[in-house]
This record gives structure tokens, C-alpha cells and sequence, in this order.
């Protein structure tokens, strides 16, 4: 019933229509259901629900970074729209200031794939994309949350097209007290005091505008506005001594990005640039310490590609950013220049077969380029064409951060890149019924990651700080693996999504006598993480049910001490109604619905039962 | 074929609820359970990491080799805080520091569970006990000494010295205190105060090289001052010999290096050498005239941060932090050349260590 190579089973029938999945597909995509279900959280909640990564949360709305198959949070990088935003001081991402919403698309992509975006991503790379909707000339959605955190989230977007012009614009608001009791276990022992958090509060304020004018057929013109201003307060870990006024936190940005896309019929050519510029501010009233950090990106980013015929493409692109950063931390300002240049050949030898190879040359400053080599494959595995291999090989870099090189002091000029080898090779099965429209993915990936030259910061014990050294060496390996099905049952449908997580990460080499951290695994990386989740949907109503389970986290790097695992149970509920043939959605979503007490770090409380109220309206032109 | 897909996904899901029910225990684990009981021996102060709670303090009995792992959270089923800095033992209780927890323990020494927890010290650092009833703690982050009359309850009080105060000693009439930093207090950090303990009046300042991090008293009484030259290495690190009488500055040795940073300057057992370290441990006679040039240990790859030596063998006994994230090394060694007779490991960071012999 579908193309060549169908194979017609008693009941199913083959979902894949004989040809490989394009390798430069080949990643996690957050789908349809877990965008919707996402876009009133932040990037962290959003990945750490839905995707293998790893999320390091000191509470809800503070840092929350990545540790992604093994890895630390600077080696998971960060593409809005295809340029970088990581932060070039601390070469990582804060991903609770990202709102999900602010995304049509998240995908996480790794090894080769990783490397073809862009350099650095050792675990992987986040792409978060905006994509166009000339379906809608114009629409509203409006969406509001209050949470019993005491938290408000507004997120409005407005959709509309006039001629070849198509305006699309964002604007989100959070504020919230965060307000919630915690058991405290640093000051007595079980069973532990109740105590209000304090000292956690946040609001951040988004904007964004994405415009697209079509000049022809031939021709496309993109830009892309975000700006963003965030402040939150900082609270210790339970075992610090309370301040009655507390640190903060503020950040702003700009980023602006203008592309330009030239498509004809077999060529395709591409060039974008960019200015992005963030400003970050830390005040500790208690020496009264206020430092500010600014940072400005230049990026310029140019690709052509050719189809040389229907299993032969080739593509060439060129990178360059140009970094400043004014640091209170450093000793003046400091400037960075990355160039890199990439070519790529995707073959199709043969129909079941796809393939991709990769060479990526870098440098920095005048330093010599380096060479990153890769190559990924997708094989579709005869005789019924349900199963589909891919692999990936890749060797990949990451520069130190700025902080790494210029804090002052100890910052480090002499520090080299870090050096990743990556290896993944998976198994994916797609089957679907469609006389019941039953459908069923599984899926499971290896992966192998080994990281030399690791960047590690220790105090100097002939200088009085820390200072960074290119210590480490890792090695990380670990299976991925899925299941998603969507079952019809009465009127009802059902999907369920189930996913776990091994990832065995660690030293390989001992860096002192005695040293103990050799074969260990590396600390806040858990080796077991799983998830499920089960969505029933019926008519106007729908109903989901989430379970999360993260396993336990060494804390020191000999595996002494480390956190037990948790499991987190989340529902909700709602409803579609239907006002003048525009859609208001309403739900109530209750999280950790066990009132678990855990700590996603040591000594820093996470809340317990919350509730949040959700309301959703959509107006469209008809 | 649907039904085994819908039976096999249902099972899953129960599986996997099943799968991952948990303990009840939500914290860190791995702080220890074997309550501590009177013992002579040493007591090693393990730091641990900033904003991490991990600090914790460890008993070694030298006789018996027995080492007792996380004795405070053994004895009272919870964490010490954050960076503990400083023990002090008197009669039937010990007083310890805890530095970015802003408090003191009072602790029992038949048990070590805490009789009392004294909060409000801004920044806790060092510990000098004048008597049994009398002890200074130095605060980093205040201008004011803390003065502490243990009791029940203790007696907590401040005295004004204008400066921040780090290293403490006290030679049986006068209490010595550095002014090591100058951050939270802008005063000038390169003074020695000499204050009358019971008056609680300052008797003078005396001017040495810029972060005096560690004082020691030698058998003649003179007063050695070990300073770093400063945090962005403006200075030269010296070691200043100070009068026992006079209170004068009588002696001063320049480290060749402004970006050395020598600390942990202590005697050993007799009070007539120094032993200090500087990425090497250094010893040196009290009536040397310059720093010695030959360490007396190599630190190899080691990262030497506290020394001791015991105050009846002459044994010392020095520290490995390692990458700083895993229980450190207690390494023991005695002669000159210092051969090193055995190692135990202690927690994490083991930054100061203290022989306690009870009465």
C-alpha cells in the first residue's frame, strides 16, 4: 500500500517506504506531542523529559545545565538557527533561561551530525529552530500558567503573513517567588524540618521576532530578533549560612541574525550573519561585590551545495566568529577569532544505503586549522525493511572557554582543545497498523565517546587559586533506547513513550599517587536515567501521566559519597473547548505528585507537589 | 499482534513503575555511621568543597592505625556544614569552626555530639584557646574577633580590631593574630596584632609582608609569620621573625619568587625548627638565617596542603588533596630525609589536623 519495497505483512505493514532516513536527520526530535506539552517550560525541562540528556539543577529557574552521554556541560553546545549561542565565558548553557516555547523545533543531534553543525558538541548539540508557518495569515496564541510556586508565565505569539512578507512574534514573561517548603536534612536527622525556601525568586523577559520575506521562487530572506532580560536570586545550599539579603543574578541579550537562501534546482546556497551580545552581572551584597561580564559575537556563516545527481550531493561551507569579552574577571578585554571550513559528500550508493563524510578544518586565531574528520551512515536492513542501522565515527574538538584562558587569575593562555572521538551506532524499528492505526517505534543506540585533553580546573599548590590543566582523559559509553507506540483503544488514544539511559562514564587515567578517581564514574552523571510517559487522549479531553527515574549520582570523584536515586510522577489534565470555532484549551498539571524530596546537587532542595493551571487560546483568521 | 503490542507496552510501563521505586533517603550518602568514642589521636579537618557540604572530620589513632571516617555526621546524623576550618579541645569539649556555614560546633568529646551549635559568626576561621573558659575565633568576613566563653550555654561575644582577622596563637601572654585578607574588611593585610587576651585590648600592630597566613611560636619564644605576598602575587612571600619581648620585627626572608605561595607554617615537637609548605614541604632550624633551599619532601604530583607534626614522637604527618573531589591522603614520615612509613586516607580536602590527648 505504500511506495516500492512494501513488504505487506499479516497485520502491519511497513512503515519505512525502503529508503534510508537522511543521516543528517539522524537525532532526537522533540515531537508534536512533547513540544505542545512543553512550550510553557524552560529548554531544560523540556530536554530533560523528553531526550536522553542528563539535566544538573540547583532548583527550578537557577543553573541548570547538561551532562549529555557522559559528558560535561561546556561539551554540549547550543545552535539557535544555526549559530552558537553558548556562552563564550563559560562555553556552556544556562538552559533555564531558554524558554521552549521560543522553539518550533529541538532536536538533539550527536557524533557526525554534531560535527556538521559545528564544532565542540563532544556529547552533542541542541539545535533549537524557528520555523516558518505560511499556513496561517493570521493567528494568536496566547498562553497563560500559574503555578502554586507562586510563579505567573505569559507567552504570547502572533502569526501573520502579508503578500510574501511573514511576521512572526514572541513575547514571554515568568516571574515567580518560588515558594515552596523542603525537608531540610542539614540541619537534623530524620525526620528532617520543614523549612521555606527563600532567597529563589526569578523573572526573565523575552522577545523575538522572526521574519521571512520571499523575494521570488528562487529567493528567501530571513531575520531573526531575540532578546531576553532575566534576573533571579541565588540561594546557597542548605548547608551555607543564610544572608538575609541574597546574591543575584542578571543577564541580557540581543541576538540578531539575517540569512539570506538562494535555491535553484540543484543548487542551493546559503549565507547568514549575525550579532549577538549578552551582558551578565553578579552581586554579592555581603563584600558588596558587583562584576559584570559583556560579550559580543560577530558571526558569519556562508554554504553552497550541489546535487550532482539524485544520490550525490555535495556541500562546502565557511564559518567565522569573532568574539569580545570585557570581564571584570579578566585583565581587560579579550578577543577571539574562529574560522573553520567544512565540505560534505552525501552518497546514496545503493537505495537502502545512505552515507555522509564529513571534513572540517578549524582554527583559532592564527593557530594552525585542524583537521575534524566524520562520516555516518544509514542502512536500511533487508528483507522487510523495518529496521534501519545507522552509525556515526567522528573526531571532534572543543576550545577552552574564555574563562578557562583569561580568568584572572589563574585562567590559563596555554590550554589546548579538548579532543573527542566519537562512535554511535544504532538500531531503530518502525511498524504501523493501519487498520487501527497502531504505530510503534524502537529504537536503541551505543554510543562511545572518548575525550582527551579534558579541561579540569584545581587549585595550583605553588600559586595560592585554581587554575585549569588539560588533565583528564574519558572514556564514556552507553546505550540509548526507546519505545513509542500509539494504541487506539475504545475512543480512545493512547501513546506511550518509554526511555532509558545507560551511560558509564570515566577517568581512565590516574593524575596523582593514590589517586582513587581511576574507572570511576565522573561525578552528577547518573548511570541509569528512564522516563515514561503515557498520553490518553479522548475527544476534548486529554490526560498524560509522566514518570521520570534518575539514578544515583556520585559526588566525589573517588565515588565516596553520592545522591540516591529519585523517581518524579507528574499528571495532567484538560480540556479543548471550542469558542467560536477558536480553540481554548484548559489544564491542570500537578508535578511530583508524591511530594518526593530530592536533590538534583547536594544540598540544594527541589520543590515538592505543585500544581500549575494552564490556559491556552488560539485564534486564527479563517 | 495489536493485542500483544498493547499487553507488552502496558507491561512495560508497570514494570518500569515497579523498577523505579527508590529508598526514602533523599540526601547525600557515604557520610559515615560509626559514632566516634574517647580516644587520643588525631583529628583531621577535611575542608571539602565550597557550596558543596561536603566538609567532614576524620580520627586517626596512631597506636592502633583505626581510622574513623566522618565522626560528626556518625555521631549526629548530620552534615558538619560547609568548610570546616579550625578544631580546639578543651576540658570535656571541642570547639569546631565552620567557615561558610557561619557557625561554630560545640561538641562533646566523650561522643562528639554537638551540645551546641553557635550561629551568627559572620565568618568563622581559626581557633585559639587562652584557657579552658576562653577562646578567640578569627572572622574573615567582619572586622570584629570573636570571643567565646564556653558554658552551658557558651558565651558569645565580639571585640573590634578594625581588621580581619586569619592566623591565631598565643604564647601565654599575648594572643597574635594575622591580618590575612583586606576583600570584606579594606584594610591593609600585611600586620600582626598583639592583643591582650583578658584585657581584650590591642597591645600593638606589628607590620610583616603582605597575607600573613600562618604564625608559629619557636621554643624562644620568637614569633614567625609565614606571608604569601598576596592573592595577585604583588609582593614577595617572607617569613618574619617577631621578638617574644620586644615585639619587633627582627628578622625577614624574602622567598625568591613573588608567584610562590607558601603557607602552613608550623614547629615541630621540640620548638626549635620550622616546617613550612611551598609546593614542597621545607624544614628549617630556628636559628637559620635564610630559607632553606632543599625541601625536605618533594611534593612529586602530590598536592601537599597541610602538615603536623606529633607532639610526642616528632612524627610528621602531611596531606594530599589529590584533584580536591575525592578523600585525600594522610601521609606519615619521620628522620631527615623524611621517609615516608605509611598513608590513610582522610576526607575530602584534609586542610589542618590536631593531636588530641585527653586528661
Amino acid at each position: 500500500m505504500h511506495g516500492q519495497d512494501t513488504i505487506n505483512l499479516p497485520v502491519f505493514t511497513v512503515e519505512r517506504q525502503g529508503a534510508p532516513q537522511p543521516v543528517e536527520r539522524q537525532g532526537i526530535t522533540l515531537d508534536s506531542l512533547a513540544m505542545r506539552t512543553s512550550a510553557n517550560l524552560p529548554l531544560s525541562d523540556a530536554l530533560a523529559n523528553h531526550t536522553p540528556m542528563f539535566i544538573k539543577n540547583y532548583g527550578t529557574g537557577a543553573l541548570a545545565t547538561p551532562a549529555f552521554r557522559g559528558t560535561s556541560a561546556s561539551h554540549t553546545q547550543v545552535l539557535w538557527n544555526g549559530v552558537n549561542i553558548n556562552t563564550a565565558t563559560l562555553g556552556q548553557m544556562d538552559f533555564s533561561l531558554i524558554p521552549a516555547g521560543f522553539a518550533d523545533r529541538i532536536t538533539l543531534i550527536h557524533g557526525e551530525n554534531s560535527l556538521h553543525k559545528g564544532s565542540g558538541g563532544l556529547g552533542g548539540t541542541v539545535l533549537l529552530e524557528n520555523l516558518p508557518n505560511w499556513k496561517d495569515s493570521l493567528m494568536i496564541n496566547a498562553r497563560q500558567s500559574l503555578s502554586s510556586l507562586m510563579a505567573t508565565q505569559t507567552l504570547v505569539e502572533n502569526n501573520l503573513i502579508v503578500s510574501n512578507l511573514l511576521l512572526n512574534t514572541r513575547a514571554f514573561y515568568v516571574h515567580s517567588a518560588n515558594h515552596y517548603t523542603y525537608k531540610n536534612n542539614a540541619m537534623a536527622g530524620p525526620p528532617y524540618p520543614e523549612e521555606k525556601q527563600t532567597n529563589a525568586g526569578y523573572k526573565q523577559l523575552g522577545f523575538m521576532e522572526n521574519i521571512r520575506l520571499r523575494l521570488n521562487h528562487n529567493n528567501l530572506i530571513t531575520a531573526h530578533v531575540w532578546a531576553q532580560q532575566s534576573h533571579r536570586e541565588i540561594p546557597g545550599a542548605i548547608t551555607v549560612k543564610d544572608r538575609d539579603e541574597p546574591e543575584t543574578q542578571d543577564n541580557l541579550f540581543v541576538r540578531t541574525l539575517i540569512s539570506w537562501k538562494n535555491k535553484r534546482e540543484n543548487t542551493q546556497w546559503m549565507i547568514r550573519g549575525g550579532y549577538l551580545y549578552d551582558i551578565y552581572q553578579y552581586h554579592n551584597p555581603i563584600p558588596s561585590l558587583s562584576l559584570e561580564n559583556t560579550h559580543g559575537q560577530y558571526t558569519f556563516k556562508a554554504n553552497v551545495s550541489h546535487r550532482f545527481s539524485r544520490r550525490f550531493t555535495m556541500m562546502a561551507g565557511l564559518d567565522y566568529d569573532r568574539h569580545r569579552v570585557v570581564s571584570d574577571n579578566y585583565q581587560g578585554s579579550f578577543r577571539r577569532n574562529l574560522s573553520g571550513a567544512y565540505t560534505t559528500a552525501s552518497l546514496q550508493p545503493h537505495k537502502r544505503l545512505s552515507s555522509r563524510l564529513l571534513l572540517r578544518a578549524e582554527k583559532n586565531g592564527n593557530s594552525k586549522p585542524r583537521l575534524l574528520p566524520g562520516i555516518s551512515i544509514s542502512y536500511v536492513i533487508p528483507p522487510f525493511n523495518q529496521l534501519l542501522f545507522h552509525g556515526s565515527l567522528a573526531r571532534n574538538h572543543r576550545m577552552p572557554s574564555m574563562n578557562d584562558m583569561y580568568w584572572f587569575p589563574g585562567g590559563n593562555p596555554e590550554l589546548k582543545p579538548e579532543m573527542g572521538m566519537s562512535y554511535t551506532a544504532g538500531l531503530e524499528y518502525a511498524a504501523s497498523c493501519p487498520k487501527n492505526q497502531m504505530h510503534m517505534n524502537l529504537s536503541g543506540s551505543w554510543f562511545l565517546n572518548n575525550v582527551s585533553n579534558w579541561i579540569l580546573w584545581q587549585p595550583d599548590s605553588i600559586a595560592s587559586y585554581w587554575t585549569p590543566h588539560n588533565l583528564r582523559e574519558v572514556k564514556s559509553q552507553g546505550v540509548e533506547s526507546k519505545i513509542k507506540a500509539s494504541i487506539p483503544w475504545g475512543n480512545n488514544i493512547i501513546t506511550v513513550n518509554l526511555r532509558h539511559t545507560y551511560t558509564r562514564s570515566e577517568s581512565t587515567k590516574p593524575l596523582y599517587p593514590g589517586d582513587q578517581s581511576r574507572g570511576k564514574q565522573l561525578i552528577y552523571t547518573p548511570e541509569h536515567t528512564a522516563s515514561a510517559m503515557v498520553f490518553l487522549h479522548n475527544g476534548p479531553w486529554h490526560g498524560t501521566t509522566a514518570m521520570q527515574y534518575t539514578g544515583k549520582r556520585y559526588t566525589t570523584s573517588d565515588n565516596s559519597r553520592y545522591l540516591p536515586p529519585f523517581t518524579l510522577f507528574n499528571m495532567e489534565a484538560g480540556r479543548k473547548w471550542i469558542i467560536k470555532n477558536h480553540p481554548l484549551n484548559t489544564s491542570i498539571r500537578v508535578n511530583n505528585i508524591f511530594n518526593t524530596s530530592y536533590q538534583s546537587v547536594a544540598w540544594y532542595p527541589m520543590p515538592g507537589r505543585s500544581i500549575t493551571f494552564n490556559i491556552r487560546y488560539q485564534w486564527k483568521k479563517q | 499482534m495489536e493485542k500483544t503490542i498493547t499487553t507488552t507496552t502496558f507491561l512495560a510501563v508497570i514494570l518500569f513503575l515497579l523498577g523505579a521505586c527508590e529508598d526514602k533517603d533523599f540526601g547525600e550518602q557515604g557520610n559515615g555511621d560509626n559514632p566516634w568514642t574517647r580516644n587520643h589521636g588525631l583529628f583531621i579537618i577535611n575542608e571539602g568543597n565550597f557550596g558543596s557540604g561536603n566538609g567532614s572530620i576524620t580520627f586517626y589513632h596512631p597506636v592502633t592505625g583505626t581510622i574513623e571516617q566522618n565522626i560528626f555526621y556518625s555521631s549526629n546524623q548530620r552534615p558538619l556544614g560547609d568548610i570546616p576550618m579550625d578544631i580546639c579541645f578543651l576540658d570535656d569539649r571541642a570547639v569546631i569552626t565552620v567557615n561558610n556555614s557561619g557557625k561554630a560546633e560545640v561538641v562533646s568529646l566523650d561522643d562528639f555530639r554537638s551540645l551546641e551549635t553557635l550561629s551568627g559568626l559572620e565568618s568563622p576561621r581559626n581557633i585559639q584557646a587562652i584557657s579552658d573558659s576562653l577562646l578567640f575565633i578569627s572572622d574573615l568576613e567582619t572586622s570584629k574577633m570573636h570571643v567565646l566563653r564556653p558554658g552551658d550555654p557558651a558565651v558569645l561575644s565580639k571585640m573590634e580590631v578594625n581588621k580581619s582577622t586569619e592566623a591565631l596563637a598565643y604564647d601565654g601572654h599575648y594572643l597574635y593574630a594575622s591580618n590575612w585578607s583586606s576583600f570584606y574588611v579594606p584594610q591593609p593585610n600585611n600586620t600582626i596584632m598583639v592583643i591582650d587576651p583578658f584585657q581584650q585590648t590591642l597591645v600593638k600592630t606589628v607590620e610583616v609582608a603582605k597575607e600573613p597566613n600562618s604564625i608559629a611560636i619557636d621554643k624562644n619564644g620568637d614569633i614567625w609569620v609565614l606571608s604569601s605576598g598576596g592573592y595577585l602575587n604583588e609582593q614577595y612571600p617572607a617569613l618574619t621573625r617577631i621578638h617574644g619581648v620586644w615585639l619587633t620585627v627582627e628578622q625577614q626572608m624574602r622567598f625568591p619568587d613573588k608567584a610562590m605561595a607558601p603557607f602552613s607554617l608550623t614547629t615541630n615537637a621540640s620548638g626549635d625548627s620550622l616546617l613550612f609548605i611551598n609546593h614542597h614541604i621545607y624544614a628549617m632550624a630556628v636559628t637559620d638565617t635564610a630559607l632553606p633551599q632543599n625541601p625536605l619532601i618533594k611534593a612529586g604530583k602530590r598536592n601537599i596542603n597541610s602538615l603536623v607534626t606529633h607532639p610526642q614522637t616528632g612524627m610528621l604527618y602531611f596531606s594530599n588533596a589529590l584533584d580536591y573531589q575525592q578523600k585525600g591522603w594522610i601521609i606519615r614520615c619521620q628522620g631527615n630525609p623524611c621517609v615516608p612509613t605509611d598513608s590513610f586516607r582522610a576526607g575530602i580536602v584534609p586542610a589542618r589536623m590536631r593531636f588530641f590527648s585527653p586528661s
